[in-house]
């Protein structure tokens, strides 16, 4: 037999409080992507445009040139192979051991 | 000493604001009944954590710089002078504390969400028969159930009451600043590992160690008064 559901009108407050929760949550993520936005325009843009004052929503022109500055220099390669060993080696040590070191302490007595 | 001090502060500060803080938006993430907006939500916020200082605080001195800044860009648009926020003394504090909640919020919450995910729904039922508002269900049935988790959490920071984030300070500290920016870490940085004078900062690290070791047992005992749910 095919249950009626009863779908119960939400509550006045229950409403709005789902209408500032979402708004809040929307200025929240805002605020933590907005940098990362602004920081992605800034490594595309002219020296001119980085330091206008204001909101960077986009940019007109884009620019390669931070990314060739960058990659020009000898030692990233050598950094980035430092940052990834050690990353993977840490984590894979940690966890290997952190397991292993935490089976006695699980035992009771 | 000025340095003890600027740690106890900054530290004491930033307990007080950013420890409820991911309590609460683990709450408002879990009333939203969605499940994709509420997994979208949740992703964003903990997006920050994974950013190395080196690369926020470059973010926050462009943010916050006087001239191009979009903080003092939208104090200018109600009226208020542009503040130098991160070379004025009485700012960093602030700055500091904003920061670190900034990027610690999403990841701390996810334990809490975890833990609120594993509460019975049949509780939250019983209560709605019984007549119960969203308010009075998220204050009277989830608080109480995460009250473990919060408790262990507290008790872990008080252990590191001493020990401020080196990364975060050393980054945002300029010479302006220093009276207030000197917290212990960087001081045995620039005394310790800078003039080679390691007995010192050997020193001062086994003396922080030993405070926090004794905060833990100190705040383990009081809660123990408290509620059933410490370490040991």
């Amino acid at each position: 037999m095919k249950q009626k559901s009863k779908l119960r009108k939400a509550s006045v407050g229950s409403r709005v409080f789902d209408f500032f929760n979402y708004g809040f949550m929307i200025v929240f993520c805002i605020t933590i992507l907005y940098p990362l936005w602004n920081l992605v325009l800034l490594s595309f843009s002219t020296a001119t445009d980085s330091q206008r004052l204001g909101i960077h929503i986009w940019i007109d022109t884009w620019i390669l040139d931070a990314y060739r500055y960058v990659f020009s220099q000898s030692m990233i390669i050598n950094a980035y192979m430092n940052s990834i060993f050690r990353a993977a080696g840490a984590t894979i040590l940690m966890v290997i051991t952190s397991s292993l070191g935490a089976y006695p302490l699980s035992k009771k007595e | 000493m000025v340095v003890i001090r600027n740690s106890l502060v900054l530290n004491l500060a930033s307990l007080v604001f950013s420890f409820p803080t991911p309590i609460i938006l683990a709450l408002l993430i879990n009333e939203i009944k969605v499940f994709r907006i509420k997994k979208i939500f949740q992703t964003i916020s903990y997006l920050p954590y994974f950013l190395s200082w080196v690369v926020l605080a470059a973010i926050f001195t462009e943010l916050l710089s006087p001239q191009t800044g979009i903080v003092n860009y939208f104090l200018s648009l109600f009226g208020i002078e542009p503040v130098y926020f991160l070379a004025s003394k009485g700012w960093f504090r602030p700055v500091v504390i904003l920061t670190g909640i900034w990027q610690n919020v999403g990841w701390s919450s996810i334990l809490y969400l975890a833990s609120i995910a594993s509460i019975n729904p049949e509780l939250y039922e019983a209560a709605e028969i019984d007549g119960a508002t969203r308010f009075h269900r998220a204050l009277h049935i989830t608080l109480p159930s995460i009250t473990p988790v919060v408790v262990f959490c507290l008790i872990m920071s008080m252990g590191s009451l001493l020990r401020t984030n080196f990364e975060q300070i050393f980054n945002l500290q300029n010479p302006s600043i220093m009276e207030v920016a000197e917290v212990i870490d960087t001081y045995v940085y620039h005394v310790g590992l800078v003039s080679a004078n390691y007995g010192f900062s050997t020193a001062i690290s086994l003396f922080m160690n030993l405070v926090g070791i004794a905060m833990l047992f100190i705040a383990n005992n009081v809660i123990k008064k408290f509620s059933e749910y410490t370490l040991w």
